[in-house]
């Protein structure tokens, strides 16, 4: 899978599901943890989502804010997860 | 001819107490000024590991024992929603006290050691040029006096006794000032289950909205509601009200476990309470404890660190008497050394707040140990553990400082972002920079004239370090958003409006 495609799935979610379709202008460097998008709440299910969608387990040392900060940066995240072996 | 001691100790709280001991043990002549009766009720009833070891370092296990303090197994944290609750284990026995008589057996402790104890008040100070020399004091029922020392140490807690007198620096309030706290005692609160029964139980609802659950042995139990000042107006008319809201509307489990519960105590309120006082060492004179610093009570710091800070003035103290040419750099040495433990431990309260599923994330994964080890009170390693460093990294790095072009500008915003960013009372920073020109503007959410003082503070420092030329910076209140130039333009370096 590559970014862009990582970035949309991400994208989409944030903005149906946490924004509740409010779409604000988000890109992929919108600082979401700023700008309050993304609080302790969405991100458990942002986490869930990410493990249906994509099939990786994200480790609990690497749920750091500066791997939230932008959904770049969470695209980022994913891949990198998605390289380690035997999770999923 | 005037009195005189080696050392003048200012409070017999547990930092005033615990330094007076440790100096007397070394044979220095110490006096310990206190101005209530003892002993007395005191607030923060919960030790860290820090507060055991020095517990165990002075043989005081077998009477923790005989007050029937008990063991603390833990904290437990509980948020709002799945996975947000967990648990941190004490690294090292320690206790949940009742501070009368907590502070009580230290006092007790320093007068066997050979301390001199009064009761009295320190009045004001005794210099000679710039140095601190002694102490008016005014005793029950007696004349006031002089009384001299070598040094004057201050520990008079959140009276802050020497910035009062304008010997230490002024007291600035810090980022957790705008709360306040009301607490008492409870009988019949439900205990927790099985090895948890005497933990600290941290219950958090909305940023900055927290309550504590601390049994002390006997069936009592401790517990206090934390709010903003601003929403606190909102919950009720009374604090019997407010109490009351905080015990039925911040968590089921308080709610569950507070349900047929009486109270015992009358209640207690404090408020105003984030300060930092700074320089807080000099000629003649150091603080010890809350008398230079406190920055919120969330994680229990408070007796741990005074006893950590008081070993460290008296091994500093004992140096300086020794070898008197040497004393300012004992004494800045002893300073560098509390502002590197109160940083850290800052840093961990403001990243719970401004992160607290991470920190939930952070408490599980493979930075537990560390965790672990910062809640234990171990804040002052001269290294920072890989916790602090991470926890440091997401508080002052702005993903929006970051995209400014390098320079000035981005300096100052940066500096803006890591001194206000989550700083309670300043709701707004935004900054327009035309050309060089750098303009930046705070919106605080009350006018607050210790507030306006914090700024002035950080302009000075700001102008000292990046110029005056082509630099402004101002404040608005709410009362003045009216004037408030247009702002579409601006970067919003932060911006909790609204949320």
């Amino acid at each position: 899978m590559d970014d862009t495609e990582i970035e949309g799935a991400l994208r989409g979610f944030i903005v149906e599901t946490i924004l509740e379709g409010d779409d604000a202008g988000l890109d992929a460097s919108t600082p979401l943890l700023e700008w309050g998008v993304i609080d302790s709440l969405a991100m458990v299910s942002l986490l869930d989502f990410i493990h249906r969608r994509f099939a990786v387990r994200i480790p609990d040392a690497e749920v750091l804010p500066r791997n939230f900060q932008t959904i770049s940066a969470i695209g980022r995240l994913v891949k990198r997860a998605a390289q380690e072996p035997g999770d999923g | 001819m005037a009195e005189r001691f080696d050392v003048i100790v200012v409070g017999a709280g547990p930092g005033g107490s615990a330094t007076a001991m440790l100096l007397a043990e070394r044979g220095l002549s110490v006096l310990v000024l206190e101005r209530d009766a003892f002993p007395r009720y005191h607030v923060g009833e919960s030790l860290t590991g820090t507060a055991g070891d020095f517990i165990a370092r002075h043989g005081l296990r077998a009477d923790m024992e005989r007050l029937g303090f008990p063991d603390k197994p833990g904290v437990k944290v509980v948020g709002r929603g799945a996975r947000s609750e967990f648990y941190v284990p004490v690294l090292r026995p320690t206790w949940q006290v009742r501070r009368a008589e907590f502070d009580d057996l230290l006092l007790e402790r320093a007068k066997a050691a050979g301390a001199v104890h009064r009761r009295g008040v320190a009045r004001e100070v005794i210099r000679d040029g710039d140095r601190v020399t002694g102490l008016v004091v005014s005793e029950e029922g007696e004349p006031r006096q002089e009384i001299h020392a070598s040094l004057v140490v201050d520990a008079s807690g959140q009276g802050a006794f020497l910035s009062r007198q304008g010997v230490a620096g002024p007291r600035r309030v810090e980022a957790f000032n705008r709360q306040i706290a009301l607490y008492s005692q409870f009988e019949g609160v439900e205990p927790d289950e099985g090895e948890r029964r005497d933990a600290t139980v941290i219950f958090y609802r909305d940023t900055y909205h927290w309550a504590w659950l601390i049994p002390v042995g006997g069936g009592t139990v401790s517990i206090g509601v934390v709010l903003p000042i601003t929403t606190y107006k909102l919950r009720g008319d009374s604090p019997e009200a407010v109490m009351q809201w905080g015990l039925s509307q911040l968590n089921p489990e308080l709610t569950r476990r507070s349900a047929g519960a009486t109270q015992t105590e009358i209640m207690r309120i404090t408020r105003n309470y984030s300060y930092r006082v700074d320089p807080f060492v000099g000629p003649g004179w150091l603080c010890v404890g809350d008398a230079h610093r406190f920055t919120d009570p969330i994680f229990s710091f408070g007796v741990s660190f005074a006893l950590t800070e008081a070993q460290a003035a008296a091994d500093a103290i004992a140096s300086a008497l020794d070898q008197p040419s040497r004393e300012a750099e004992c004494l800045e040495r002893y300073a560098g050394y509390c502002t590197r433990g109160q940083d850290r431990a800052a840093q961990l309260v403001r990243y719970f707040w401004k992160f607290p599923a991470f920190f939930a994330f952070m408490s599980r994964g493979e930075y537990r140990d560390d965790i672990l080890r910062l809640l234990a009170g171990d804040c002052f390693s001269v290294e920072p553990l890989p916790a602090s460093v991470e926890m440091k990294k997401s508080i002052e790095e702005s993903p929006l400082v970051e995209q400014l072009p390098a320079g000035r500008g981005r300096e100052i915003a940066r500096r803006v972002y890591e001194r206000f960013d989550f700083f309670q009372g300043v709701d707004a920073a935004l900054m327009n920079i035309i050309g060089d020109k750098i303009t930046v503007l705070f919106i605080l959410s009350e006018e607050d004239i210790e507030l306006y003082d914090s700024l002035q503070d950080f302009e000075d420092r700001i102008i000292e370090d990046f110029g005056r030329e082509d630099l402004a910076i101002f404040c608005y209140t709410p009362d003045l958003t009216s004037t408030i130039p247009p702002l579409d333009h601006m970067l919003r370096i932060f911006d909790r409006r609204g949320r």
